[in-house]
Parts: structure tokens; C-alpha cells; sequence
């Protein structure tokens, strides 16, 4: 076994459970403009028979204009994935939060809304990079996901 | 894979989220006197940024004189990770509690301060020995941590 399989040797293992997320760099370019937020889907989603674990958010650098706070959940401007809060984005840092409901299954595929809210309008917003991870126990083998470098 | 390197292999695997803890042993000598009913010990590692609680464990091999409390936590609430309660240590056994906030995801780096209280006096306490591990799901490397053996 090796690192870069142990995640599918736990989950195909008479167990059958393992850590895995839905992850993806985010640039401030790749939010669409709604008034003062600026949304995003991300790519991937959350399988049936996941456990829900939270969000972790790596702000390699500033979102820049106003209070940017970024929520993480199952439409956008909901919150489940990061304990119905905020998570500040303006400042290059990690953060993030568990989740709303700590454990929660998931009984149909979740597709993960991000939403950042820049407090007047979202053009004001010109710099901002980030890595979203968010991490779950899986009970399916995902072997054509794929995760980005975290560096 | 061994087991040795197993929790290693999981933080560097391209999901990047393994399971690791905070462990120490702890005799009743290495509490510092409050001089009240009280005994106080930081413990020596650290939680690091990243970090999703799971919860503490406590195995008492040597009871602790008299009526004897344990609360986990930090420097801001003294029993966050034994679920705002206490663990009794004045028996041997093993105790444990999950964190008062599920899946706390771990923003800065966290020292864990033990509070361990007699019914009456600290000083009465004259025997006591046990190994505390608090558990975490950890999104980075830690190759250098290490861990006391159990026994």
C-alpha cells in the first residue's frame, strides 16, 4: 500500500470505510457576480454514504474589497458544511469549521454551493485564491475522483 | 505499509486527512499544586492547525488518591474536549468523553491544560497515574510527533 492509494484500499477493505473530500483550488475569477456575493459549484460532490466531517479552507491569498465571508453548503448561501457559520476569507490563513450537523449521512449525492459575501458589490473584489476541502467518511469507492496538489 | 507508518501514509495520500492524537503519560507529582483542590499540567504536544476533534481517552493504571476529577481542555475552557464535564481518575479504569463541540475544527495552535481536582485538597493526592490521549482527524504531516508506548 502506498499514500497514494490507502484512502481506496480503507474503503474496498471488509470495513469499507475511509477518509475522502471534495476539494478544488478556487480563484476569486471563478466566482459569478450575484450583487454583492459572488457564488460558485464546485466540481465535484459529496457521495451517498458519506458522514459528513467539515470544511477545511486554506486562503493562500486574501480576498481583498469587503468582509468576505464564505459559506459552504447544499444550496447556495446555505451553511451545512461549515456549522452555520461564516468562515472569513479575507485574510490568508487556514480555517474552517466542522459541520452544521457533525456526522450527517448523506442519502443522495450532495453537490457543494460556495458563497462569499463582500458586503456592497462582488466586482469590488479583484485578488483571492483558495484550497476548499470538504471531508467526509466514504462508504463508496471513488476511484476516478482525483484531488488537486495542495500546493 | 506497517502499522508504524500507517497514519502517515494517510496525511500524505492525496486526500490528506489521517487520524492522530495528543498523548502523554501523567503522574499525580506532575500536576502543579493550585494550592486548593486542583492540580494543573499542560501537556507537552500540541494541537496542530487543521485538526477535526474526535475526542479523550484516559487509562488510569495507578488510581489517584481520594475523590479525583479530571477535566480536558484549553487555557479559555478548562473541559472543551471531555464534553464540558469530568472523567473521574480515582479509580483505575478506562475513562473518556468526546469533545463538547463535535468535530471542533482546530484554528490555531492548541495547547491541552489538564485540571485534575481532589474533594478536598490537592495535596492529599499521593498516588496517581495514567495516560491521556485526545484524538483528532489531522490534515497535515506531523513525522516528528511520536507517541509514548501504552504499557
Amino acid at each position: 500500500m502506498s499514500a497514494g492509494n490507502v484512502t481506496t484500499e480503507l474503503e474496498t477493505s471488509p470495513v469499507g470505510m475511509g477518509m475522502n473530500k471534495v476539494s478544488q483550488w478556487c480563484d476569486h475569477s471563478d466566482f459569478t457576480k450575484s450583487t454583492r456575493y459572488g457564488t460558485l459549484t464546485m466540481t465535484q460532490t459529496i457521495p451517498v454514504g458519506a458522514f459528513v466531517i467539515g470544511s477545511k479552507v486554506t486562503v493562500t491569498e486574501a480576498f481583498d474589497g469587503g468582509t468576505n465571508n464564505l459559506k459552504i453548503g447544499k444550496t447556495s448561501g446555505e451553511d451545512e458544511f461549515c456549522d452555520g457559520a461564516n468562515i472569513a476569507v479575507g485574510t490568508a490563513a487556514v480555517v474552517g469549521d466542522s459541520a452544521e450537523d457533525p456526522l450527517e449521512f448523506i442519502s443522495s449525492a450532495a453537490t457543494v454551493y460556495l458563497r462569499i459575501d463582500e458586503g456592497s458589490d462582488w466586482d469590488d473584489v479583484t485578488t483571492g485564491n483558495m484550497l476548499v476541502e470538504v471531508f467526509y467518511f466514504s462508504t463508496a469507492v471513488e476511484l476516478g475522483k482525483g484531488h488537486p496538489l495542495k500546493y | 505499509m506497517s502499522s508504524g507508518n500507517i497514519n502517515v501514509e494517510l496525511e500524505r495520500s492525496p486526500v490528506g486527512m489521517g487520524i492522530n492524537k495528543v498523548s502523554q503519560w501523567i503522574g499525580y507529582a506532575d500536576f502543579a499544586d493550585g494550592g486548593s483542590t486542583a492540580g494543573t499540567l499542560n501537556m507537552t504536544q500540541k494541537l496542530p492547525v487543521g485538526a477535526f476533534m474526535l475526542g479523550s481517552k484516559v487509562r488510569i493504571t495507578e488510581a489517584f488518591t481520594g475523590t479525583v476529577s479530571l477535566a480536558i481542555g484549553n487555557s479559555t475552557d478548562s473541559n472543551k474536549y471531555s464534553d464540558d464535564t469530568t472523567v473521574a481518575i480515582g479509580t483505575a479504569a478506562t475513562v473518556g468523553e468526546s469533545p463538547q463541540d463535535r468535530l471542533e475544527f482546530i484554528a490555531s495552535e492548541t495547547t491541552i491544560l489538564l485540571t485534575a481536582t481532589h474533594s478536598s485538597d490537592w495535596g492529599l493526592v499521593t498516588a496517581g497515574k495514567m495516560l491521556v490521549e485526545v484524538f483528532y482527524l489531522s490534515t497535515v504531516v506531523e513525522l516528528t510527533k511520536g507517541h509514548p508506548t501504552k504499557t
